[in-house]
């Protein structure tokens, strides 16, 4: 055999020859280590009112406001600091996409394995329920649950996660299935291994390539739909707005001129979604092996 | 005899990340009219990349970097790609392992064959169908003039390769290149198939390249014989001869891993070793590291050695006069 | 007696999957496929212990089906397998580990994802055959046994090529300390000499630990070479049963001659390029057998009986059975 490295340095090696998706991974990390470490990097603690003084509200880029520092994207209606209203917008953004894609992401593979492995009428029935869930538009779902459980992340993050846990359960399935079939697992069962033991050693880790590809794409859906909900004024509380919040803040100063208010933090959410979509469709290359060179 | 085809150095290569494969190294044959020519070899040695030279369908990241293929006379390296697809069916023709692949299951067998035969050829509709009826009949197909109506999955796996052998034989082609076309088939299958293109090949005159791993399958077919290891020619022969009395050690230890050879129970004269990676192949002769008779010398690449119409690339020929080992 | 090995008259169809769309279909008048596969019907084996059986036929005769119901992956739809009278399947589930199984395709047979030595030391572990800190150790010698370098356990099977794999996947078998190791095609995806490397480390290992076998290939000169006894499947019967030396040199049935006699040999003469006789027709499908014995619209013998009458496998000779009327002219 040619290739003696890790299965995950190789793996790197070939990421690395699509110079686009290096950049978007690395557009990825710095947004996720401004925004992490945003409390560091920003002049202001947006979500703190003391901070805040109306005086400073609606300013253009540039402006030096009362804190006596330069408002480099200028300042929202609440008279925010919009850079640092985005870094901490961007948090909140990136752990609800994040959360609820991982939970999902638990919650779907296990009742996609589970149905895949029992067979049967457990089978029919989860799959149709699945299959039901992903005729209905997953914005709608979110909406209903959102009213019906208010606001809060955690209420967030679980409409979030019913509304996306349906796509991991499908290619759990679908994966599980394949995998079912294989050799390699006859093999396994012909040892005293428990089907469940089997189940989480060989199949679950054969199934996580597609997982994975699933779950890059479901976390920028995440964060689009949180924003799409916040927009919307369902989200999280106004005291502590989301990059959607902002967007919907400004929307009714863009056509006075003020554009910046809704523009600077669509733009930052455009290139988080791109950039996390970008690595995602690399990874999904490089796990098909029909696109294989 | 005249040579229909005549080929000289070949040499395809791949060039990958991980470096350049030659995976045609130098192969030099000539096939005669109506001749059967066999080319074996194990998985990895250039066989099927020499079939896909000869029709110039080697794929990037490989290309054909050197020597020469004459076909009637006209030298096919270098010829641009519309005068090589223009010769491709009409002039030499090919089989593949898998007639499921080659078989567009969408279209009916009537519809695949007369788009084969408009390619090359300007006739009425009624004379291409006939043409059709006429080469299915010939290849064993029972009642071609209702089969050739039918779609790919209605016919089994044997007759889907004799409907495929019949589209390479549509404008009777100089050359067939057979790449394993009957090692997806069951015994009872390819021994139809096999004894179709022998009289085949004999009735028509068409010449033929029967590439195959398995040499009791070309031993009954072919009269003359190559073996290919590593992207080389190792040997050369009257395929009776070959088998009979080899003179390369890889050639019999092929013979030798057959279990028809050897009596039952008994272990096989194996070959040590696996077939090496074209990316790391010994700097002499490529067979040297899993060879019983390697000396110092094969630390350099063997000449080829020309003798009684036979050919073989070894330091230490089998069978030769002297200390017999 | 009882046989080390039984498996009494098997049968396993695969019955198409009827869902409600179809019945649906049925009743708006749709052609629904409602006829089963009968993939195997009515098989009676034996196996004594150290012997080893081999299992031929074309694709479709349903050896790879019976390999699997023997080895309790499948369950039967009738008939039992039973090692040493035990059965092996109690209420669908396999009730013994004492048979492992070598597949095919190494390829697919080893876990992607693990490494090799884990894969080997996996079964031993929960079967508490060693312990799970001596299992490095275990590992190795079974490694070193099936002639790979210990230091391997750590590398992942693409690391591997076929032959390679196919000696982790026997390796992982004999680990388990099986009665009854179920071969499945092993060496029909290997190349002529790596072919010849697995039958030989097969032969070893077999004179070795003493190994009971049933040896499935369409392989007849594999067959032939590695088998006490061998039996001739065709459209889910058993046709022939024999010692392998008695079937191959006075075949009882004419299946089994016919297909002896397709089979291409090496020429090692130049005149006698014409050699076998190929077998008129395909081979029917297993869903439409035809009438009578299956194997008489192609058979060169076949009489009006053979259309009507179904042969019943029975005692030709001394532990020789054939399922043809004609069996004793056959032998002569």
């Amino acid at each position: 055999m040619i290739e003696q490295q890790s299965p995950l340095r190789q793996f790197w090696s070939e990421f690395q020859e699509n110079r686009l998706a290096v950049l978007a991974l690395f557009v990825v990390i710095v947004l996720a280590l401004l925004a992490f470490f945003a409390p560091y990097v920003v002049p202001q603690n947006p979500y703190d009112l003391e901070n805040l003084s109306l005086l400073d509200a609606r300013r253009p880029p540039g402006f030096v406001g009362s804190g006596g520092y330069s408002h480099l994207l200028g300042t929202d209606p609440q008279g925010r600091d919009l850079l640092s209203a985005i870094l901490y917008g961007l948090r909140i953004s990136i752990l609800i996409g994040l959360a609820a894609g991982v939970v999902a992401l638990a919650l779907g593979t296990s009742v996609g394995i589970a149905a895949a492995y029992v067979g049967g009428r457990v089978e029919t029935v989860l799959m149709r329920i699945i299959d039901l869930q992903l005729s209905f538009p997953a914005i709608l779902l979110a909406l209903v649950l959102v009213a019906l459980l208010g606001q809060g992340k955690g209420q967030l993050i679980t409409a979030l996660v019913a509304a996306q846990y349906a796509y991991f359960a499908r290619t759990a399935y679908g994966a599980a299935k394949g995998e079912r079939r294989k050799d390699y697992i006859e093999a396994a069962l012909a040892t005293p291994l428990s089907g469940r033991q089997v189940a989480f050693r060989h199949i679950l880790p054969n199934c996580l390539p597609p997982l994975i590809v699933v779950a890059t794409v479901q976390i920028a859906n995440a964060i689009s739909l949180e924003a799409t909900l916040s927009f919307l004024g369902l989200g999280l509380p106004v005291t502590e707005p989301s990059l959607g919040m902002l967007i919907s803040n400004g929307f009714p100063y863009m056509m006075s001129g003020r554009y910046w208010i809704s523009v600077y933090p669509g733009i930052a959410l455009i290139i988080l979604i791109v950039a996390i979509n970008m690595v995602g469709d690399q990874i999904r290359d490089q796990f098909n092996p029909r696109l294989r060179k | 005899m005249t040579a229909v085809l005549e080929v000289r150095d070949l040499r395809t290569e791949f060039n990958t990340r991980a470096g350049v494969i030659r995976a045609v190294d130098g192969v030099s044959f000539t096939l005669n009219r109506g001749e059967i020519l066999g080319l074996v070899g194990e998985s990895g040695s250039g066989k099927s990349v020499t079939g896909f030279s000869l029709l110039g369908l080697v794929d990037q990241p490989g290309r054909i970097s050197g020597g020469s293929i004459r076909l009637n006379g006209t030298e096919l390296v270098g010829l641009p790609e519309s005068e090589l697809r223009d010769r491709r069916g009409r002039e030499i023709a090919m089989i593949f392992q898998d007639p499921i692949a080659t078989l567009n299951p969408l279209l009916t067998i009537r519809k695949q064959m007369m788009m084969a035969v408009a390619a090359h050829s300007r006739m009425t509709a009624k004379a291409a169908e006939a043409r059709c009826i006429e080469v299915l009949q010939r290849v064993g197909i029972p009642d071609p003039v209702a089969r050739i109506k039918g779609y790919p999955h209605e016919f089994s796996g044997g007759m889907r390769q004799r409907v495929a052998i019949a589209i390479a034989l549509l404008h009777d082609p100089a050359v067939i290149v057979a790449d394993e076309p009957t090692t997806a088939l069951d015994v009872s299958i390819q021994a139809q198939i096999l004894h179709e293109m022998r009289s085949l090949a004999a009735e028509t005159g068409t010449a033929m390249i029967w590439i195959s791993h398995d040499l009791a399958t070309v031993s009954s077919l072919a009269k003359r014989l190559l073996v290919m290891y590593a992207g080389k020619v190792v040997e050369e022969g009257a395929t009776a001869t070959v088998l009979r009395d080899p003179r390369h050690p890889y050639t019999r230890g092929l013979i030798t891993s057959l279990p028809a050879i050897a009596s039952p129970g008994e272990d096989l004269l194996q070959i040590p070793g696996t077939t090496p990676s074209f990316l790391s192949l010994p700097p002499g002769c490529p067979f040297a590291p899993r060879c019983d008779f390697v000396e110092s010398s094969c630390e350099k690449m063997p000449e080829i050695t020309l003798e009684n119409e036979r050919m073989w690339r070894c330091h230490h020929p089998l069978g030769l006069s002297g200390a017999e080992r | 007696m009882t046989a080390f090995f039984r498996i009494d008259q098997v049968s396993r169809a695969f019955a198409p999957e009827i869902t409600l769309g179809d019945r649906i279909a049925a009743k708006l008048g749709a052609q629904v496929e409602t006829r089963s596969l009968q993939a195997v019907n009515a098989v009676t084996l034996e196996l004594a212990k150290g012997e080893t059986l081999g299992l031929v036929g074309e694709s479709g005769c349903g050896k790879s089906t019976l390999g699997r119901v023997a080895a309790g992956i499948l369950p039967p739809s009738s008939g039992t397998v039973a090692l040493e009278g035990k059965p092996v399947l109690i209420n669908g589930h396999k009730a013994t580990t004492r048979i492992q199984t070598v597949f095919q395709d190494p390829f697919a047979s080893l876990d992607p994802r693990m490494k090799v030595g884990e894969t080997v030391a996996e079964g031993p572990i929960a079967h508490n055959l060693v312990s799970r800190t001596k299992s490095g150790g275990y590992v190795a010698e079974w490694f070193s046994r099936v002639g790979l370098d210990p230091s391997f356990a750590g590398r992942y099977p693409h690391q591997f090529s076929g032959g390679q794999r196919q000696r982790i996947a026997i390796a992982r078998a004999l680990a388990m300390k099986p009665d009854l190791l179920i071969c499945d095609e092993p060496v029909a995806s290997l190349d002529v000499s790596i072919q010849a490397q697995i039958l030989n480390l097969f032969l070893q290992l077999r004179r070795e630990l003493n190994l009971t076998c049933l040896f499935i290939s369409h392989d007849l000169s594999v067959v032939r070479h590695v088998s006490d006894r061998m039996a001739v499947m065709y459209l889910g019967r058993v046709v022939e049963e024999g010692g392998a030396d008695q079937v191959f040199d006075r075949p009882a049935h004419p299946y089994t001659k016919a297909l002896l006699a397709s089979v291409p040999k090496l020429t090692l003469d130049d005149e006698a390029l014409v050699h076998f006789e190929p077998i008129e027709g395909e081979i029917p499908s297993p869903l439409s057998p035809p009438s009578g014995c299956h194997f008489s619209p192609r058979c060169a013998f076949a009489e009006e009986r053979c259309r009507k009458d179904l042969p019943e496998l029975r005692e030709v000779e001394d532990r020789r059975f054939s399922a043809c009327h004609f069996a004793e002219v056959l032998v002569g």
